[in-house]
């Protein structure tokens, strides 16, 4: 479905990404693991068409998108939870939701919209309660509930989560990652970037390994899991034997 | 049947992308990990930033045998040796021996491969293994052990010798395939006759054949006394071991596994990468392991390969069945010839053995070339006519196979002298002549 093709990225002088590549096939649940300013972020918006990368190609459904600007990359069914959620605090949990149905809205039936929102409800009971409520009071799990429904609004065949457990506590992030389990089995297709590696492993089929803008790593989820660099960096893990 | 659809029928397209993420992570992993590979690509000025597209590997250098001797023991891990939970190494015969080390997730990743070539070759849950590689450093007989295991098949882990034991488990236990070098299989094929045991009333149907170069006429050979089919497969000790590539039941060519490793031929002389359906040296670069990874080694066996989809439904390219070594390689009047060419031609011809020696010389600038060839014991007591006859058979078929002119000296049975338990195949005298003029 997704197809990175040895994309390279710059912040002005400074390199963020290097030659990287990666794809997501339909049905996946792809996680992309790394530090803080390993270039996590830097690839989900060179995906959904934010940044330009320098170097490299972009590929969506077989169809060579490199350059394509965020909205028609949108229209095309890559759909992107922001991280640190970016909900508009003063409208309300409703208005956040249909906004996010904006490039439907107009072409399909209002109904149609609608009953989108009602799955999202289902997904998410405590939004439905808060419906009414400004976004901006929610509680953060909640605003990522909020965060996470507006982007399926828009029906996205391809869902980057941006550190979805960001500033949340333990419990919510449990519930957070509750719900991506729900949508795996929606066989929606997803990428989540994460530096919570033993949340994003759980619910993931397989991973990369990004540090200082390039890929270390690939391999299945147990593969990972198994790896003791993986284990040392990222699960805070370190067996030291006896002997040593 | 195929063992991992996913991966062993994968689109092309995906494939070329999949080897492209792992040949990045794995120069990035190297770079970063093996002081050999960061040495060698910063005195060469290439980075492992720079490989854009799997063309681009090319532009790297290549790693012999000599460099992993020179980091003996360890010197070429990526990783401490308190990841690694398994150990092996080559025999040495020729000099240091070359150490390869395993982490958890690479014996996964073994185990996975030498399932698939033993499935490949036939090999199911129903089967009775009877694997007869030596258990010890040797890679063979764990690698396809654990696959087997994974298979779900009975494996019998007899180990080499006690032919005679061999057999007798063979009946009693119902073996139903056998796992060995194809010389060992024709050993044990003698034995039965000898014996006078018909092999038609073993379990026995299949056989996977390792270790050594399988020349057609010997499987044939194999095949037709023991009543089975035979399937050859192709590992590297440094590599992995066996799993790098397997026939399935079409043999046509072993089907090798790119989602784990990146084959390319090269020119053994200039060492130029070959286009695709060319003969020459294999040199393959790992993409999964994370012990002991290598970027372009050089395997020194002589193949080609084909990308063509083969009937059986995998995608993966087959390479030919592995000719000879680049070290054994002979240049006579500018015609490359292998030892085992010419081993395989006398293999299809009755009245002599595969017991031989090839002597190349240079006579007044012109290079020779003289085949010696032992006959069976009843063929050399008869007349000379039947003897020229031989002789003139075989060198005809030289002449037509292999393309260049040789004379063929038939000897008496075990009259060509084993140095080291191995007759020297080759007596290359032109060597010491062309410095003298």
């Amino acid at each position: 479905m997704l197809r990175v093709e040895s994309i390279s990225a710059f912040y002005g002088a400074i390199q963020a990404l290097r030659h990287v590549s990666i794809h997501v096939t339909a049905g996946e649940i792809v996680t992309l693991l790394g530090g803080n300013g390993a270039g996590k972020t830097t690839l989900l918006k060179i995906i959904s068409g934010i940044l330009a990368p320098a170097k490299g190609r972009l590929w969506f459904s077989g169809q060579n998108v490199t350059g394509w600007p965020p909205e028609r990359i949108l229209r095309l069914g890559v759909g992107q939870v922001p991280e640190g959620r970016q909900i508009f605090a003063p409208l309300s949990v409703l208005d956040n939701l249909i906004l996010g149905a904006y490039v439907r809205f107009r072409r399909e039936e209002k109904r149609e919209v609608l009953h989108e929102l009602d799955s999202i409800y289902e997904l998410f009971p405590v939004l439905r309660e808060r419906a009414g409520q400004r976004a901006g009071t929610l509680s953060g799990g909640e605003q990522q509930m909020v965060a996470i429904g507006r982007t399926l609004m828009a029906r996205p065949k391809l869902l980057l989560l941006d550190e979805p457990s960001m500033g949340l506590a333990p419990k919510v992030v449990g519930d957070i990652f509750k719900t991506i389990q729900i949508l795996k089995s929606r066989a929606t297709t997803i990428l989540i970037v994460e530096q919570n590696a033993k949340a994003a492993l759980k619910v993931a089929d397989r991973g990369y390994v990004i540090e200082t803008g390039r890929i270390i790593l690939e391999g299945e989820t147990q593969d990972l899991l198994n790896n003791k660099e993986v284990q040392r960096a990222y699960l805070g893990k370190e067996y030291r034997e006896v002997w040593e | 049947m195929i063992w991992d659809r996913r991966y062993e029928c994968m689109e092309r397209e995906e494939m070329a992308q999949l080897q492209l993420e792992r040949l990045q992570s794995t120069l990035n992993r190297v770079y970063r990990n093996v002081s050999f590979y960061k040495k060698r690509f910063d005195g060469l000025k290439i980075l492992p930033d720079e490989i854009q597209s799997l063309k681009d590997l090319e532009g790297f250098p290549l790693t012999a045998k000599e460099d992993l001797r020179q980091s003996y023991p360890y010197g070429m891990f990526a990783l401490p040796l308190r990841d690694v939970v398994r150990i092996h190494s080559s025999s040495g015969v020729t000099g240091k021996p070359t150490v390869t080390g395993y982490t958890r997730n690479d014996l996964h990743h073994w185990s996975q491969l030498t399932a698939r070539v033993l499935t490949a070759g036939g090999i199911t849950k129903e089967d009775v293994v009877q694997i007869t590689f030596k258990y010890g450093l040797f890679t063979g007989a764990f690698g396809l052990h654990h696959g087997a295991e994974l298979i779900g098949a009975s494996v019998i882990p007899m180990s080499t010798g006690n032919t005679a034991k061999q057999v007798l488990i063979m009946q009693d236990y119902k073996t139903t395939a056998l796992v060995s070098t194809p010389s060992y299989a024709l050993l044990l094929a003698r034995h039965m006759e000898a014996e006078g045991m018909d092999p038609k009333n073993l379990s026995l149907k299949l056989a996977l054949f390792g270790g050594e170069p399988c020349p057609e006429p010997m499987r044939r050979e194999i095949e037709e006394r023991l009543f089975i089919s035979a399937t050859d497969n192709y590992g590297v000790s440094e590599v992995m071991g066996p799993g790098v590539a397997g026939e399935c039941d079409r043999k046509n060519g072993l089907h090798l596994n790119e989602d784990h490793f990146i084959p390319e031929i090269i020119d053994p002389q200039t060492l130029k990468v070959l286009p695709p359906g060319t003969e020459g040296e294999l040199v393959l670069t790992t993409l999964s392991k994370e012990a002991f990874p290598l970027v372009r080694y050089r395997t020194r066996d002589i193949t080609s390969l084909d990308f063509a989809p083969c009937p059986c439904g995998r995608t993966l390219a087959r390479m030919k069945k592995v000719l000879g070594r680049s070290d054994d390689i002979i240049i006579v009047k500018g015609v490359n010839v292998f030892p085992s060419q010419v081993e395989s031609i006398l293999l299809e011809v009755e009245g002599v053995e595969p017991r031989y020696q090839i002597i190349v010389d240079r006579v007044e600038g012109v290079d020779t070339l003289e085949v010696k060839v032992e006959v069976h014991e009843r063929v050399f007591s008869d007349e000379i006519k039947i003897l020229q006859n031989i002789s003139s058979k075989i060198e005809r078929k030289i002449r037509e196979i292999i393309g260049v002119t040789a004379k063929v000296k038939l000897v008496a049975p075990e009259s060509l002298q084993p140095k080291e338990g191995k007759v020297q195949k080759v007596v290359d005298r032109r060597r010491g002549r062309i410095e003298k003029s």
